[in-house]
């Protein structure tokens, strides 16, 4: 039995295919304007590619923010949700999650369980996101994909006073003009970005072991600079960014074997 | 409220984020104003300034009696001798500007915007500021003028001709951009875009208003208060009528040659050189 879960991002969209609930393929695509249609197509040959085709395919649930762009599609279950079940599977002693997205900060309090007891999301900002990133890494004529080795060279990483967007952008040219280099502006940005991260843990409130998920979560400075802003260890799965797709592709797992939950 | 006017000539240097602005005084008459970008070197700049503001009047920088600097960049000013906070300065500029009184101030700047609300006798009864996030400042403007190809200037008149404003759902800039982006490929029209986006800044700056409270009357001022459309979405905004001078850009720099009037005023030593901010 086939069930997938296709979590439709801002800028990527992630496909996680499980056959009688192991995973067998994923696909990590950017997304596009004419989602509907490159979702199906990519879906199809997904299916191909386990020597399978749609009729073996039993159910899809989607999350994220294109989430009803998926044909064919059972179920839309919440970014949040999406992304707990996925951390439950991929780190079983998850109680803290926090997934970074490219338009989204959220950090969701597990319990002993793994259901979503408390959490907070920003996703009404740029500031802390990974697109707050790329603007950075861009005006600095930084590959976004790089940013995180570069910034893992910092000597004397900057403070960062503007946390948005427009601003950030505007003080990291002055920075810049200052003679600073681009690795301690980067560096300093990824701690400033942590800060936000923190701030957003302590509230919704902090339990081990702490997971970190989403594109996000590839920049390689992050977790050690996330790790210093809580004062605790991060944990950071093998693909943090298909934890949101794998949870959904668990939920029609469940959605397929007729399991209620 | 009768005022001592001073028979002396003064001037008043904005140093904004984005513009910098100078407005001479002879005594209770505006004799002199410069208005230009900030650019990398705030300090020529409004020395500049000063100096263009000065021939403006016929007058030249040995009849000035005293020099006072405000806004973000102030402490860049050497042609300064005092510096004062641009609340300070934009209330008292206000105050002058507006016979029958001002009691409540909205000032869109560059990177900021603010609302300064008065007592009835014109004094800073409290005021709020965003300096944070470029939603609901000039910068946003700035920027959607750069996505749209249209220039600023003129912004407020086409807004006028929007038959149908679309709603811009995003505040955030940077996400306010993609929904342009999405709303130009959908084939959205960009007058009825420009108006959304007056909207968009007046419900922003309208919450702040509304955290000091709105008493008419009710100045705009600032350099996006010269935007028509603008104007008339915080006036729908905020249903009250708006008093915006003619030149809204300069009351600030007012204020300060006001203060500059009174030699015991922002009697700061100006740090030149290596100005802070």
């Amino acid at each position: 039995m086939l069930v997938c879960g296709v979590d439709v991002g801002c800028m990527f969209t992630k496909f996680v295919i499980l056959r009688d609930g192991a995973p067998v393929a994923q696909h990590i695509m950017e997304s596009s304007a004419d989602g509907a249609a490159a979702i199906s197509e990519t879906l199809a040959q997904l299916l191909a590619s386990v020597n399978s085709n749609s009729a073996d395919l039993k159910a899809v649930v989607s999350c994220g923010l294109g989430r009803r762009s998926v044909v064919p599609l059972d179920k839309v279950i919440s970014e949040i949700s999406a992304c707990a079940g996925g951390a439950r599977a991929v780190h079983a002693r998850a109680r803290t999650l926090i997934d970074l997205g490219a338009h989204g900060i959220r950090v969701a309090a597990l319990d002993e369980r793994g259901r979503v007891a408390n959490f907070d999301i920003s996703d009404k900002c740029a500031s802390g996101t990974g697109c707050f990133l790329d603007i950075m890494s861009r005006a600095l004529g930084v590959e976004p994909l790089e940013a995180g080795k570069v910034a893992l060279c910092a000597r004397n990483p900057e403070q960062i006073e503007s946390m948005c967007a427009v601003f950030g952008e505007s003080e990291v040219v002055s920075l810049v003009a200052r003679g600073s280099s681009r690795e301690d502006i980067l560096g300093g940005l990824v701690e400033a970005v942590s800060r936000r991260v923190a701030s957003m843990v302590k509230r919704v409130g902090m339990e081990q072991d702490i997971l970190l998920a989403g594109g996000v979560a590839k920049n390689a400075a992050l977790r050690t600079a996330l790790e210093k802003a809580l004062g605790s260890p991060v944990h950071l799965p093998d693909e943090p960014q298909t934890v949101g797709a794998l949870g959904a592709a668990l939920v029609a797992q469940r959605l397929a074997s007729g399991e209620r939950r | 409220m009768t005022r001592h006017v001073p028979n002396v000539l003064t001037a008043g240097i904005d140093l904004g984020s984005v513009c910098t602005k100078v407005a001479v005084l002879a005594g209770d008459e505006l004799v002199g104003h410069a208005v230009a970008p900030t650019g990398h070197h705030p300090d020529a700049t409004a020395s500049q300034l000063l100096q263009q503001a000065l021939t403006m009047a016929g007058k030249t920088p040995e009849d000035l009696s005293r020099v006072v600097s405000t806004g973000y960049g102030r402490r860049r000013a050497s042609a300064a001798r005092g510096t004062i906070s641009e609340i300070s300065a934009n209330a008292t500029g206000a105050a002058w500007l507006a016979a029958n009184g001002v009691r409540t101030i909205i000032d869109i700047g560059g990177q900021d915007s603010k609302v300064i609300s008065l007592d009835t006798r014109g004094r800073i009864d409290n005021f709020v500021m965003n300096d944070k996030c470029a939603a609901g400042t000039g910068r946003f403007l700035e920027v959607m003028a750069e996505l749209l190809r249209v220039p600023l200037e003129e912004f407020g008149e086409a807004s006028l001709h929007a038959r149908d404003p679309v709603k811009i759902d995003n505040t955030c800039v940077v996400y306010a951009k993609s929904e342009v982006h999405s709303l130009l490929a959908h084939g959205a029209q960009k007058a009825d875009i420009i108006a959304g986006l007056h909207r968009s800044i007046a419900q922003r700056v309208a919450v702040l208003a509304r955290r000091v409270g709105v008493e008419s009357p009710v100045l705009f001022d600032g350099g996006p208060a010269r935007n028509r459309g603008l104007r008339r979405a915080l006036e729908e905004e905020l249903a009250v009528r708006l008093l915006v001078p003619e030149m809204p850009q300069i009351v600030t720099a007012i204020g300060a040659a006001l203060i500059a009037q009174d030699p015991d005023a922002g009697r700061h030593p100006t740090q030149t050189g290596q100005g802070q901010q």
